[in-house]
């Protein structure tokens, strides 16, 4: 093995049983915190978009783009904790509708009356569960995506398309579908990953130690953006799970954990790595070390 | 065959073909590289980054086989989301790789045909 591997291993074990921990205990809610505490806050809320048109706008306070298209009413969210108390709101909501992505079982909806679209999606990109925002054409948008989605041919399926509204009774509403969608990340998360040979495993790993902004890091103690404390439930799951069993005091630490576990993808065998996580468990020669200098 | 520009031409054998020169496909590949780097609509609802790249890979690993550009059904779905996608955003970006529509709308026959419409009643219902 790589000395460069034999050093950062340890780490990755710990931090993939840490991963491991975060999704045991993933509920709607925390989802829900996940989204509002990530990158759409910044982009949507802070107007950090960089389209001509939505540049500098609140989106779901303005009632109009820079270009004096219609977005709808002023929903007076200003901080994370409005947004996630919003998006509690809209999932239950009896306009807001929705479809399950057959290629990966993530869930779009579209508030109708605040023309507002949502996704929950546990392998996006930004590592935060999904977004939220709202354009002069959302509505456009979201009809435009299911009807994508519809076609998807038989061989990218792992889902059947399933369309999701508020209007039946709760156990088939859009909370019961996403609570299903949990349930199924955990009990058959390769089909829930990117594509269906992830390794889902490690997929888990990088998204937790990518998401910087993620709550209960240290130095976190307080949400960037308003000021307002963490959840309890949110924070008492990641504070002791992402600074325990690592026993790490620095969210600069973890950052370069997320940046070792990607040089070990870009620049050495995956499979050498992928191997040993699987087997590593129990290694005593690979115990982390307090200030093991990586590089 | 004599490329006459970018074009659907046929199914055969479960591959979408197209008429298309290396620009063409540059062109594509242009695209889908700045629409993942910036990010710009929230593309992953429908396609992953992760996906995506290997999509990119897999169209610069293919010559332009006399004219002609083939693609899989699954290949064609995930480039064609993503033009979708940003029809109504080409105008909101100063540095949006040209060639957008030229791309698209042969991209969007090529669709149509991979991918009849299918009755709402085809999926289920919750």
């Amino acid at each position: 093995m790589p000395p460069f591997l034999k050093k950062i291993l340890p780490m990755v074990v710990r931090g993939r049983d840490m991963v491991e921990d975060i999704l045991d205990n993933l509920t709607v809610d925390l989802m829900i915190e996940h989204i509002a505490r990530g990158h759409a806050f910044n982009k949507h809320i802070l107007g950090e978009d960089k389209s001509k048109s939505m540049n500098g706008v609140n989106a779901l306070r303005a009632k109009h783009d820079n270009k004096g298209r219609s977005l709808g009413s002023d929903l007076k969210i200003n901080t994370v904790l409005d947004l996630k108390h919003y998006i509690n709101d809209l999932v239950d909501k009896e306009d807001t509708y929705g479809f399950v992505n057959p290629k990966d079982g993530s869930i779009t909806l579209y508030q109708q009356s605040d023309n507002v679209i949502m996704h929950f999606n546990q392998n996006d990109r930004q590592h935060d569960y999904g977004s939220i925002y709202r354009y002069y054409n959302s509505r456009d948008d979201f009809y435009n995506k299911m009807a994508l989605a519809q076609v998807i041919g038989e061989e990218d399926m792992r889902h059947q398309f399933t369309t999701l509204n508020n209007l039946g009774v709760a156990e088939e509403g859009i909370r019961s579908a996403l609570s299903d969608m949990i349930i199924g990340i955990k009990d058959e998360p390769y089909k829930y990953t990117a594509k269906p040979d992830t390794r889902v495993v490690d997929a888990r790993f990088i998204i937790a130690l990518e998401n910087k902004d993620r709550p209960g890091r240290k130095g976190m103690e307080q949400a960037p953006n308003n000021g307002v404390f963490h959840s309890g439930e949110y924070a008492d799951i990641h504070e002791r799970n992402i600074m325990g069993p690592l026993s790490i005091n620095s969210s600069s630490t973890l950052s370069l954990l997320a940046v070792c576990e990607i040089k070990c993808i870009e620049e050495v065998e995956y499979s050498t790595i992928s191997d040993a996580l699987r087997e590593g468990d129990d290694n005593e020669s690979f115990e982390y070390e307090e200030g093991l200098d990586l590089f | 065959m004599v490329n006459s520009g970018f074009e659907f031409l046929e199914i055969d054998d479960g591959l979408v073909k197209l008429s298309a020169s290396e620009k063409d496909k540059k062109d594509i590949i242009n695209f889908l590289e700045y629409a993942m780097s910036e990010n710009i609509v929230y593309y992953e609802a429908l396609v992953s980054y992760e996906l995506l790249k290997e999509v990119v890979a897999s169209l610069e690993a293919q010559k332009i086989d006399n004219g002609v550009l083939s693609l899989s059904k699954s290949d064609l779905w995930s480039i064609y989301s993503m033009y979708d996608m940003h029809r109504s955003m080409k105008d909101e970006y100063d540095n949006f790789p040209e060639g957008f529509d030229r791309i698209l709308f042969p991209l969007n026959k090529a669709f149509n045909a991979a991918f009849p419409k299918k009755n709402t009643a085809d999926g289920g219902e919750r």
